[in-house]
């Protein structure tokens, strides 16, 4: 009997089991192989149109990497990859903290105001708020405009800029951390917070010591899923970032399309991939413990 | 053994989300050859022309309302009882169709398209993949300048096209340079007055990089990078290369607008007095008021490369089908139809000036015939090493 509804169980998980093994499974395996030098078989049609793709007659080959790792722009743009995450996500978690810590304390109208205005940037597509943020920024741009008014014709200005990036990826990521933060910090009794105060810790103490260790789960999502969206970004660094180098989404992209070097172009994506999982391991490991603390309880 | 290079300049030009659909394509590309094989259209086997045509073409707005406001009714109008079945797409579909098109040659089967244009013909008639043209089925190919065949071996006929020009502020440039040794000469005297686009996001950016590349280049080796792909003679490019990457401090801003429009919108503003242009873009933008009438346009020598948009009949579709779509080509060439397309498609026609209808020959006057453009994968190289040189 108990057999028979294991089998059940099994049957009921199969379908979408089979999905993801045929539509993500399968092609991540056939893209993994195929860096490694497999062009025959499934990767005929890709390899058709790709140029310069190495192929092995062995088993595999770690030849299409060394290839991409030999050239300084795929080096260069890797390190803008990583730079760029590392500044944003950090004025990202700086920003969320400070708006939710703002709202949580004050629970006045002005709080409550900020807070809902820093969700918004989430209801407006990416590429309409990357041109704003170009033409924002760009050389006829608003801050140009009044930097030279005032007399600062030096001014720089960022369009098609890595900064510029960095800019608009906190634009585009501070909601995700706001809603994050705000509302672990509604679950945290204010007594905790007070009580530390009331013992005369600093504000800034109080913070450090009782409420980030008391909110940390929320705090590593939001460092590891920025992280993570900002170093597989496409759009913003597409539309505001410079030719090169720019961030290695659209780095692989123009290497795919435009140079029609598909092998090379999956050698980048292989690379993002492994980069991702180094920013999930955080993650993985703070819900394995508060599991393991509260009994799978949590988020 | 073809790439789709061309068709990413098409949607630079025509449209910006060229690389967006990348992703979708690199995914598409594994199923595609499965549906490819699969015959999807039911052929009349009788030997009467049949009533509906399937025509696959691809690119933004305006090309699509070519078909549907210009193309389709007046075909419909000079031949009763024929209908046009047009299925447009994206780029990344683009790449489907040609998947599409290869499997089915490469099974011997019959294809759902009759019809190709966009920016699938260029890379499939290189490829073989589509039936060779010839004056008997297309009395008008004798009004088509021969050279513009020898891209896509025989295997379509351009039917329109445009040609990259430089664009200049006339208030402030009085005499614009002729030449494109005048021209580097001028971007040196006024830095930050220049400016062409990235390569791999647009036409007009390869059209500069391609005459700047060639000109240090024997024009054997030009004629072969432009019909053909051989990257040992890609070495002739490192003096034009050099001399691009010196112009970099000069060009404005010291940096690569993203896209064609880009440049144009920098032209408008003033920013720019000299920049390097699609024609049919440009004039687009001067007829609708984008552009100052102050910008003008005019070619160099040797001049920057032209690019057709080609149409042609994928093998293996029944002889009927075929006929019918071969009097379609030879009608879409007539001089009033082309004359209707340039009309609305502000591009140069597919068939030569001189045989337009004499009020659209004047809107040509001062165009250079243009260069050869290089082939699709000499272009991949070429964007390719102005990154990691230039750019």
């Amino acid at each position: 009997m108990k057999v028979l509804r294991r089998f059940g169980q099994l049957l009921m998980v199969a379908p979408p089991l089979a999905i993801i093994a045929v539509f993500v499974g399968l092609p991540i395996v056939i893209s993994v192989i195929y860096t490694l030098g497999h062009v025959g078989g499934l990767n005929s049609a890709v390899s058709a149109i790709a140029l310069h793709d190495v192929s092995t007659r062995g088993l595999l080959t770690w030849a299409a990497y060394s290839q991409v790792f030999a050239e300084h722009d795929f080096i260069a743009s890797l390190i803008a990859s990583v730079v760029v995450t590392i500044v944003s996500t950090a004025v990202v978690l700086v920003v969320s903290w400070a708006i939710a810590l703002y709202a949580w304390r004050a629970r006045s109208r002005l709080g409550r105001v900020l807070s809902a205005l820093a969700i918004v940037p989430m209801f407006i597509p990416v590429v309409i708020a990357s041109y704003a943020m170009l033409q924002f920024w760009t050389y006829d741009g608003f801050i140009k405009t009044v930097a030279n008014g005032i007399g600062m014709a030096n001014f720089p200005s960022f369009g098609y800029s890595l900064q510029l990036v960095v800019i608009a990826e906190i634009w585009v990521s501070v909601p995700f951390g706001v809603l994050m933060i705000s509302a672990g910090l509604t679950g945290i009794p204010p007594s905790a917070f007070e009580a530390a105060r009331d013992a005369g810790a600093s504000v800034a103490r109080a913070t450090w010591g009782i409420l980030v260790p008391m909110n940390l789960l929320p705090t590593i999502i939001v460092t590891c899923f920025t992280g993570i969206s900002i170093l597989g970004s496409f759009t913003v660094p597409y539309l505001v970032g410079p030719t090169s180098p720019n961030l290695l989404g659209p780095e692989a992209t123009e290497t795919f399309t435009n140079f029609h070097e598909s092998q090379q172009a999956e050698v980048m994506a292989m690379v993002l991939f492994g980069l991702a999982i180094i920013v999930a391991v955080p993650y993985v490991w703070a819900t394995y413990r508060t599991n393991k603390t509260t009994g799978g309880q949590a988020t | 053994m073809t790439t789709t290079r061309i068709m990413t300049r098409r949607s630079s030009r025509w449209g910006a989300g060229g690389a967006l659909v990348g992703m979708v394509a690199m995914a598409a590309l594994v199923v595609a050859p499965i549906s490819g094989a699969a015959p999807s259209k039911d052929h009349a086997s009788s030997t009467a022309l049949p009533s509906t045509l399937t025509i696959y073409s691809s690119g933004t707005v305006n090309v699509q309302n070519e078909w549907q406001k210009v193309l389709i009714p007046d075909f419909e109008k000079a031949y009763p009882g024929k209908k046009i079945k047009l299925v447009f797409g994206t780029t990344g579909e683009t790449t489907v169709v040609y998947d599409d098109i290869a499997a089915a040659a490469k099974a011997g089967k019959d294809t759902q398209f009759d019809v190709v244009t966009g920016s699938v013909p260029a890379e499939a008639g290189p490829a073989n993949l589509l039936v060779k043209v010839n004056s008997k089925e297309l009395p008008n190919l004798d009004d088509i300048r021969a050279s513009t065949l020898t891209a896509v071996d025989g295997e379509a006929v351009p039917l329109r096209g445009s040609q990259v020009l430089i664009a200049y502020n006339s208030t402030v440039v009085k005499n614009p340079p002729k030449t494109l040794a005048a021209l580097i000469k001028w971007i040196k005297a006024n830095p930050g007055k220049f400016s062409y686009c990235n390569p791999s996001d647009g036409g007009s950016g390869e059209g500069f990089v391609q005459d700047v590349l060639s000109s240090y280049t024997p024009a054997s080796v030009n004629t072969k990078l432009a019909l053909g792909y051989d990257p040992s003679l890609e070495s002739y490019w490192d003096k034009g290369l050099s001399v691009l990457k010196s112009l970099t401090p000069d060009v404005f801003q010291g940096q690569y607008p993203t896209s064609n429009t880009a440049v144009l919108t920098e032209l408008g503003s003033g920013a720019i007095d000299i920049g390097s242009v699609w024609s049919d873009e440009a004039t687009e933008a001067l007829d609708d008021g984008q552009l100052p009438k102050t910008v003008k346009l005019a070619g160099i020598s040797p001049p920057m490369p032209g690019g057709p948009d080609y149409i042609g009949v994928p093998k293996n579709i029944p002889a009927s089908y075929q006929k019918l779509a071969f009097e379609f080509i030879n009608w879409t060439l007539t001089p009033q139809v082309q004359g209707d397309i340039v009309g609305v498609m502000y591009g140069t026609p597919g068939i030569e000036i001189k045989d337009l209808p004499a009020a659209y020959q004047s809107r040509f006057a001062g165009y250079p015939p243009p260069q050869l453009p290089y082939s699709s994968k000499s272009e991949s190289d070429m964007a390719r090493d102005w990154t990691s040189q230039v750019g």
